[in-house]
């Protein structure tokens, strides 16, 4: 466990160096903008799209960067040959694993955290009233996120270039949030197309069961956060299976 | 006692497929050591011939195709193993925003080191290897031979009783040189095992008990100290006296009627 949490703090570190605070501030930078162009709507109509929008934002923005640092997290590691440094001392693979995949929770949670500071400010600056809801919307966010990192971290292992694991892992959350789509035309087709349909639409995530900003009752979160996390914890384990027997 | 490293018939052949064509590429074939304790042992050969593999393979980074390889007397990826091994790879990298200190820590802790076997060792290693004057410096501060010297902090900070170096003297000067080699003199006197390849002969010469040539993944020669010492040209002459005349074979073997 302890070898878990040191190398997530050296994640987090690494990423809070490089790239959290240029997403941070690109963040707020849109959202500042896009608040002073809702200036012109109706004060009611405002206060509606700023939240909208910025959640949609924060979204946008956390599995952005979900998908980019779990997708090139590996490769950079083998490019640099920081990977042999850290495989060669007394850890498993699978204390490997999870000690950067924390690392990159962390590090999705503090954007996360930054990110929803600078939209309650607008927000409140707005004369917002305070709602338990919104903390239920950024959960849903959070959850999404830790299934698309869980996705990509898969798909990078098997990638020798990080463009292609972004694009595999870019493409489940497109799909992701067309599942009920997806559904539908699967129900228009019959036999093995049918079946093929119905086994992909398995395997995408479905991101609408977290689609929380509305409110949701305690059934709704909890069955979300369960299908979450049975989607993320598969995801990992068949990392771990390609991992351990990963050659370096 | 079993030797330190023992490679049996080691052979590694890498496989990749690309549009459903399998390319394979020995790495490694029918490769045989031992290294005793205490000893220093070189590995020569040009590009490509395989002594990264031979390292990787000695710290369970791959996987052999066939034959087998223990350290220690054990099989390359227990906990036990890894905390007694020390590990140099050809140009490392560390994260650019981390102090010497920090950095050396990071190694320390993740050795499995108590914090105050971190405090008492990372003092040892910084003054050893000359870092202590520049350990509040960030990587990105530092000079190729400074990051070296950081390299090769990180490799011993947990005390290691074998050392695995590929090419620590790459991009060195020969001041940052002489320091590594003494380094490594002092470490042979404690009584370490040194594993270690590089295009400097020089060095190889003057630190190995023993040298292994190696070309296209096949170990051609094993010299012992005395084979290059009595010669006037002394090691370098020696590789390349080997490596030419196994080249030399080889052309007869093609050009020869069956």
């Amino acid at each position: 466990m302890k070898t878990i949490w040191i190398l997530a703090v050296d994640s987090f570190l690494e990423n809070i160096w490089n790239r959290v605070f240029i997403l941070v501030a690109i963040f707020g930078g849109l959202l500042i903008y896009a608040s002073l162009l809702f200036g012109v709507l109706a004060v009611e109509e405002e206060l509606r799209v700023l939240m909208d929008s910025g959640l949609a934002l924060i979204e946008m923005v956390t599995l952005i960067a979900g998908i980019y640092f779990s997708a090139t997290m590996f490769l950079k590691e083998i490019e640099t040959k920081t990977i042999y440094l850290v495989l060669s001392r007394p850890l498993s693979r699978l204390e490997y694993l999870l000690g950067r995949v924390l690392g990159l929770i962390l590090s999705l949670l503090l954007i996360m955290v930054l990110m929803s500071f600078i939209h309650l400010i607008l927000l409140f600056v707005h004369h917002w009233s305070w709602r338990s809801s919104y903390l239920l919307s950024l959960a849903g966010i959070f959850l999404k996120a830790l299934m698309l990192v869980a996705a990509a971290v898969f798909f990078s292992l098997f990638s020798t270039s990080s463009i292609a694991a972004i694009v595999f892992s870019g493409s489940l959350w497109v799909l992701g949030n067309f599942t009920q789509e997806i559904r539908f035309l699967t129900q228009k087709e019959s036999g093995l197309p049918a079946l093929l349909s119905r086994l992909l639409l398995f395997l995408f995530p479905h991101f609408e069961i977290l689609n929380w900003q509305g409110g949701a009752n305690d059934t709704r979160v909890l069955m979300g956060a369960s299908y979450a996390a049975v989607y993320f914890l598969i995801f990992i384990a068949l990392s771990w299976l390609v991992l351990r027997a990963k050659e370096f | 006692m079993p030797p330190v490293i023992s490679f049996r018939e080691a052979t590694k052949v890498y496989s990749s497929s690309h549009l459903g064509r399998t390319t394979k590429k020995i790495g490694l074939i029918d490769f045989s050591l031992e290294v005793e304790k205490g000893e220093a042992f070189g590995l020569l050969g040009l590009n490509g011939s395989g002594k990264t593999t031979t390292f990787k393979l000695a710290l369970g980074l791959l996987a052999l195709n066939s034959g087998t390889v223990k350290v220690f007397d054990l099989p390359p990826s227990t906990r036990a193993f890894y905390s007694r091994v020390g590990y140099v790879p050809e140009l490392p990298y560390f994260h650019s925003f981390l102090t010497v200190e920090s950095c050396l820590k990071f190694y320390g802790r993740l050795s499995g080191l108590s914090n105050l076997e971190i405090k008492t060792n990372l003092e040892r290693v910084l003054w050893e290897t000359g870092l202590v004057t520049h350990k509040e410096k960030r990587i990105s501060e530092l000079s190729k031979g400074l990051s070296q010297r950081v390299a090769l902090a990180q490799a011993t900070i947990h005390n290691p009783d074998l050392l695995i170096l590929d090419e620590p003297m790459s991009g060195l000067d020969p001041l940052a040189i002489r320091d590594l080699r003494e380094y490594l003199s002092r470490l042979l006197e404690e009584g370490k095992t040194i594993f270690i390849s590089s295009h400097s002969i020089f060095e190889i010469e003057k630190l190995c008990h023993r040298v292994g040539v190696l070309k296209e993944g096949r170990l051609i020669r094993v010299l012992k100290r005395k084979d290059w010492s009595d010669s006037r040209g002394g090691l370098e002459e020696r590789f390349t006296e080997i490596v030419q005349n196994d080249r030399l074979t080889e052309a007869l073997l093609k050009t020869s009627p069956k």
